[in-house]
């Protein structure tokens, strides 16, 4: 017995001793935590270099299923703003916020305001103009945290508000001879980019990207595919593709990427992506799969 | 060390300590019926129960709650129909309670609430998780130490105990109830994967080398706080996922103390 017992406090003593190194920062800039990296994006732009913003949600992760560590949670901890999209997005956040009570955190519903047309569909920045709320808020949010900067924010603000309305345009007058017309979607979050440019969104299964698809369904979406003659069929990289896949072997019609901008891989950061350039490459890709 | 004086990592540590107390006493029983695999079966069931409730839009705490405690019945009941075969019965409604989520969850609007009702993790304790921890800590404890003869008695020889007039299907509803609750509250608040595995590896490990009933329910509690308290020591310095750290340390200590207590044989 007492042999078993001196083993178990050396393996103990073992992980007490690993790694005792701390970290601290010492910037007076306002510490911003994001839900996901949609959000972490907009931070970004309307903040420029006078926050610190720090996304939760690690680049290529799906953020519905998402765990924080215990350093998420001292990061947080220390937090001044917490952004968050609601509608589901976090599923970690109600817990989260309730763990972080008495703190300075605040957390912000960056949604709000925003024209919910479905409230299963949490995806509502795939609409511009939804972005523009959006970035409303965060703005507010920032000038309050942090009123010295107010001047920097606003006109960071306004640049942005400037590149989004031209994506909304170029947008607006590319779809606009597809009106009407069908795209077909393993993952059925672009109910807001359909409503807000005319197009009907066909989805294999419900908002979650890892549900699997009733038979029913599937054979539904064949004849749609067949009736319509759709060529290609929009897939996700962050999530499974089994689905998509027999939908195009059954109907002969491509797969294509669309990307809901949750999360972006590393290698898409490092190669600068960012909500805009990803909305240019989804529109060239709708174009594609409507000509 | 600093880490140690935020509120949520104090949190997260007096939880680690109730849980790592109830739930190895839970298992020792457990694991003498056979049912091992209950904790993964029950939490399947709450599974289901929160599809239902956000089904029919009830409350999924509650109908979490009822499921599970429905769940241990029905255990209870195909247990004692298969005496040979007990193992049977976790798999049956482990099995249930996926079936019943995945057909369900199709129902469910917003699948991202679905799985909000679901998160459980041990850093992040609300004030109030940690009261209902602390409560249902002080039911189960009591509860274990005035039944302790009975469920010692039954666990070992049912029929005997029967006979020498232990009121055994009270005794076992009880027990079931409390498996249930326990089960139900400590998945949200913990994570399901903490709670099941907490129920067995430390009454696996202690049962390497114990010589006494009584030794393993103490050594399956010290082996459980090991567990916990060094998981969470261990994820505060290097950036781990908690429960999974907190689970891979007791099949760790598992290991170590299965090759040691053969070396000595």
């Amino acid at each position: 017995m007492k042999k078993y017992i001196f083993v178990l406090c050396f393996i103990l003593s073992v992980f007490i001793l690993t790694g005792c190194k701390e970290e601290k920062t010492s910037e007076e800039k306002p510490l911003i935590f994001t839900g996901f990296y949609a959000l972490y994006d907009f931070a970004s732009e309307i903040a420029g270099d006078n926050a610190q913003i720090i996304n939760m949600v690690p680049a290529g992760t799906e953020p519905h299923d998402w765990e924080p560590g215990v350093k998420d949670m001292a990061g947080l901890n220390s937090a001044d703003m917490v952004f968050y999209n609601g509608m589901g997005m976090e599923s970690w956040i109600d817990k989260v916020s309730g763990s972080l009570e008495g703190t300075d955190a605040r957390f912000v519903k960056v949604s709000e305001g925003v024209k919910i047309n479905d409230d299963s569909d949490p995806h509502i920045w795939l609409d511009p103009e939804n972005v523009k709320i959006m970035c409303g808020n965060i703005l507010s949010a920032l000038c309050e945290a942090d009123p010295t900067h107010r001047e920097e924010y606003t006109d960071n603000y306004n640049s942005y508000m400037a590149e989004l309305d031209e994506l909304d345009n170029a947008f607006l007058s590319e779809l606009e001879p597809y009106k009407g017309s069908s795209i077909v979607v393993s993952h059925s979050a672009y109910g807001y980019l359909c409503n807000a440019y005319g197009l009907v969104q066909e989805s294999l299964d419900g908002a979650s990207a890892d549900s699997e698809p009733s038979p029913e369904r599937m054979s539904e979406l064949v004849d749609i595919i067949k009736n319509s003659n759709i060529k290609y069929i929009f897939c996700e990289e962050l999530a499974s593709q089994k689905a998509a896949n027999t939908l195009a072997e059954e109907t002969g019609a491509q797969l294509l990427y669309l990307n809901a901008f949750e999360g972006l891989t590393e290698e898409e950061i490092s190669r600068g992506d960012n909500y805009i350039t990803i909305m240019y490459s989804n529109l060239e890709n709708i174009k594609k799969a409507l000509i | 060390m600093e880490i140690f004086t935020l509120a949520f990592m104090q949190r997260a540590i007096v939880v680690a300590i109730f849980i790592s107390i109830i739930t190895p006493l839970i298992g020792n029983i457990i694991v003498l019926k056979r049912l091992s695999a209950i904790g993964d079966a029950l939490s399947h069931s709450c599974l289901a129960g929160v599809a239902v409730g956000l089904c029919f839009s009830l409350s999924p705490i509650l109908t979490a709650i009822i499921f599970s405690m429905l769940s241990a019945i029905v255990i209870e009941y195909i247990r004692r129909a298969f005496p040979n075969y007990s193992e049977l019965a976790t798999a049956i409604v482990l099995s249930f309670g996926v079936g019943v989520a995945a057909v369900f969850s199709g129902f469910v609007k917003n699948s991202a609430n679905f799985s909000s009702f679901l998160f459980g993790s041990i850093v992040a304790i609300s004030n109030a998780e940690l009261y209902a921890v602390i409560i249902l800590s002080v039911i189960v404890t009591i509860t274990m130490l005035v039944l302790y003869r009975e469920l010692l008695y039954i666990s070992f020889d049912e029929e005997g105990a029967e006979l020498s007039g232990v009121k055994v299907k009270t005794v076992n509803l009880v027990f079931t109830m409390l498996t249930a609750v326990v089960v139900s509250i400590a998945s949200r608040t913990v994570g399901s994967l903490v709670i099941s595995s907490l129920m067995i590896i430390p009454v696996a490990c202690a049962m390497l080398i114990s010589k006494s009933y009584k030794q393993n329910i103490v050594l399956s509690v010290i082996f459980a706080l090991l567990f916990t308290v060094s998981g969470l020591i261990l994820t505060a310095f290097k950036d781990l996922k908690p429960g999974g750290t907190i689970v891979l340390i007791g099949i760790g200590v598992f290991l170590v103390t299965a090759a040691l207590s053969r070396k000595q044989r």
